[in-house]
């Protein structure tokens, strides 16, 4: 079994003395390679939290997290940087393109700082074009996309350099029903394409028969679903 | 395993992304650059023409010391400047030459006149006495000959100051303290500061003219020394030997009548401190303008952060951009210069180009440039990538 991402007992409070808001009790996640997970829960109850930890972008109150077998030292941010950039891919609510860069610059861009060459980058981004039909869009400037569109271009963005993990908060939040179960179905296929860990955070119920498995952030605990 | 090859592809490779985030982020609101950029280079073009007209006041008060071509200038105590010479005795000339090491010395009249113009109005003018050989006269002519001036009554005036005085052509006549003057010939670019027109006559003639010297009076001793010899070491000995009277050479006396004109009176102050409103203009517009567009970006540059962008890159994206913003102001602030100082080389306020001051001024510009962009850096440093997850 090829684990690649293991929390344990993660905790999270924010704030101090009587202001303090715990919202992690001590989660215990563990994703395999492979493995489309959807996490649920209602606004508030530390889905997005959990991501952050496991994006390396939150540093956990208590517990470890422990990403391909290693654990993360949190309070090195340079070993932090590090992991978000090659073993890690983001796909964000609302697809954060960066709206100066056309759809191929804004991939290519990623890819290069991970270390890939630009051919190579330009071939690999290519590649996911096409596979998700938006290579009729490589020229164009995100704010000439529409939502699904700019949510395709996130997916190439966060598979371009074959990350280990893929970590999405919310994709379909900003898309109508069709257009959602588009989005997700093509991830959870990129993802699977590449070997990767998926773990999204969904409000909608309707799309969970597509993952692998579902899990619940529950007072601060994640239960699985059968 | 690593290689050299690919550390050194991937660092050209991140220079190449700062390049295309700082640019096209800039470029994206095109509005807003050509605001900031317009903004910049207006502050530019308003600093260097500042200091381009410090650089002509400066070189025009001590344009006749540096022309005279002499090595040691000998004058009264505690003279201020060039314009405000007090009469020596005319015999001081003679003690100088006996002074060792002393090759040639001649007088120079320096005092000021009144200028009776044909429609009877008067303006104040500097009359200049020369000696025989005309060192402190004007180094170059455009009509005539300055050896006319060994003529009685006959002066040379500056081509730029005809309208002023009213003389057009050779031959014209006015009147100075109720005296005839005629007009011998037009030096060129001789220019005077405070607009009072310099008058060159022969100092034997000039004397007649003048209420403030007597016939053995002069205002200053022009010196040469000997090839070889020690202007210092003349300088200090002429000291010992002559009482009562100071001796500077050429440099030193230019620097004292610069700064008299410049810092004694004020003028020069005054355009040093537009100068520097303008330099300050300038960094206000691009502080306030990299500020706008940073937090403008400040979502992407979360984006950009959580998806593994070293936060030293994207400091070096705004530190380019206020780069960027800094170098087009001065291009096109000095391409506003240039002709500046080609339409005013002709004028009696000329705005000049000196290259280290222009060289200077780039520097402090693209200085206060980068300091512009503090507000900006701090944004990028306190930045938490996490605010990824709540933006809209």
């Amino acid at each position: 079994m090829n684990i690649k991402i293991a929390c344990r007992a993660i905790g999270k409070t924010y704030g101090e003395g009587e202001l303090a808001e715990t919202v992690l009790r001590g989660a215990d996640l563990q994703v395999n390679a492979g493995e489309a997970c959807i996490l649920l829960g209602p606004s508030g109850s530390g889905k997005t939290t959990l991501l952050s930890i496991i994006g390396c972008l939150s540093t956990p109150s208590s517990g470890t997290l422990e990403l391909l077998g290693k654990p993360v030292d949190f309070s090195r941010n340079d070993e932090c940087v590090r992991i978000r950039r090659h073993a890690l891919g983001f796909v964000f609510q609302h697809a954060q393109l960066l709206p100066f860069l056309t759809a191929q610059q804004n991939v290519v861009l990623t890819a290069k700082n991970t270390g890939l060459s630009a051919i190579a980058a330009e071939q690999r981004c290519a590649e996911l074009f096409r596979q998700l039909d938006i290579d009729k869009m490589a020229h164009k400037k995100p704010g000439l996309l529409s939502g699904g569109q700019r949510q395709r271009v996130a997916i190439s963005r966060a598979l371009i350099h074959k990350p280990a993990i893929v970590l999405a908060d919310e994709p379909t939040a900003a898309l109508d029903w069709r257009h959602g179960q588009t989005v997700i179905d093509l991830l959870i296929e990129q993802t699977r394409d590449v070997g990767a860990a998926l773990v999204v955070v969904c409000h909608d119920q309707r799309l969970v028969s597509r993952f692998d498995r579902v899990l619940t952030v529950n007072n601060g605990r994640v239960i699985e679903s059968i | 395993m690593t290689t050299q090859s690919q550390v050194s592809a991937w660092q050209s490779s991140q220079l190449k992304t700062v390049w295309q985030l700082a640019w096209m982020m800039l470029a994206h609101n095109r509005p807003r650059l050509l605001f900031t950029v317009l903004g910049v280079s207006t502050a530019f073009f308003l600093a260097s023409a500042q200091f381009g007209l410090l650089v002509g006041w400066t070189n025009t008060t001590s344009a006749l010391i540096k022309h005279a071509q002499v090595d040691l200038w000998l004058m009264s105590e505690n003279t201020r400047a060039l314009d405000f010479g007090t009469p020596i005795p005319r015999q001081t000339i003679y003690r100088a030459r006996s002074t060792p090491e002393v090759s040639w010395a001649q007088g120079l009249m320096v005092s000021w006149n009144s200028w009776i113009r044909p429609d009877g109005s008067s303006i104040s003018v500097q009359l200049l006495g020369l000696d025989k050989d005309k060192m402190g006269g004007p180094w170059q002519m455009q009509e005539g000959e300055l050896r006319i001036i060994d003529n009685p009554q006959t002066a040379v005036v500056d081509e730029l100051y005809r309208d002023l005085l009213q003389v057009h052509a050779r031959g014209d006549a006015v009147q100075m303290r109720s005296l005839r003057v005629i007009i011998g010939g037009f030096s060129k670019g001789v220019r005077s500061f405070a607009s009072t027109p310099h008058v060159f006559m022969s100092l034997k003639h000039a004397l007649l003219y003048d209420q403030r010297h007597r016939d053995d009076e002069i205002t200053y001793v022009l010196i040469r020394c000997q090839p070889g010899a020690d202007v210092q070491a003349v300088k200090a000995n002429m000291r010992q030997l002559i009482k009562h009277v100071e001796v500077l050479t050429s440099d030193e006396f230019a620097e004292r009548t610069a700064h008299y004109w410049m810092l004694g009176t004020g003028a020069g102050i005054g355009v040093i401190l537009t100068a520097v409103l303008g330099l300050l203009v300038g960094a206000i517009v691009a502080s306030q303008t990299l500020f706008a567009t940073t937090q403008e970006n400040l979502g992407n540059y979360a984006a950009l952060m959580a998806i593994g962008f070293e936060r030293r890159l994207l400091t070096q994206v705004v530190l380019l951009q206020s780069l960027l913003v800094g170098v087009a102001g001065i291009v096109i602030g000095t391409a506003g210069f240039v002709p500046l100082v080609w339409a005013t080389a002709r004028s009696p306020l000329p705005i000049e180009f000196y290259p280290p001051v222009l060289i200077g001024l780039i520097g402090i510009f693209l200085v206060i440039c980068i300091l512009a962009s503090g507000l900006s850096l701090r944004s990028v440093f306190r930045l938490d990538p996490v605010v990824i997850f709540s933006q809209q």
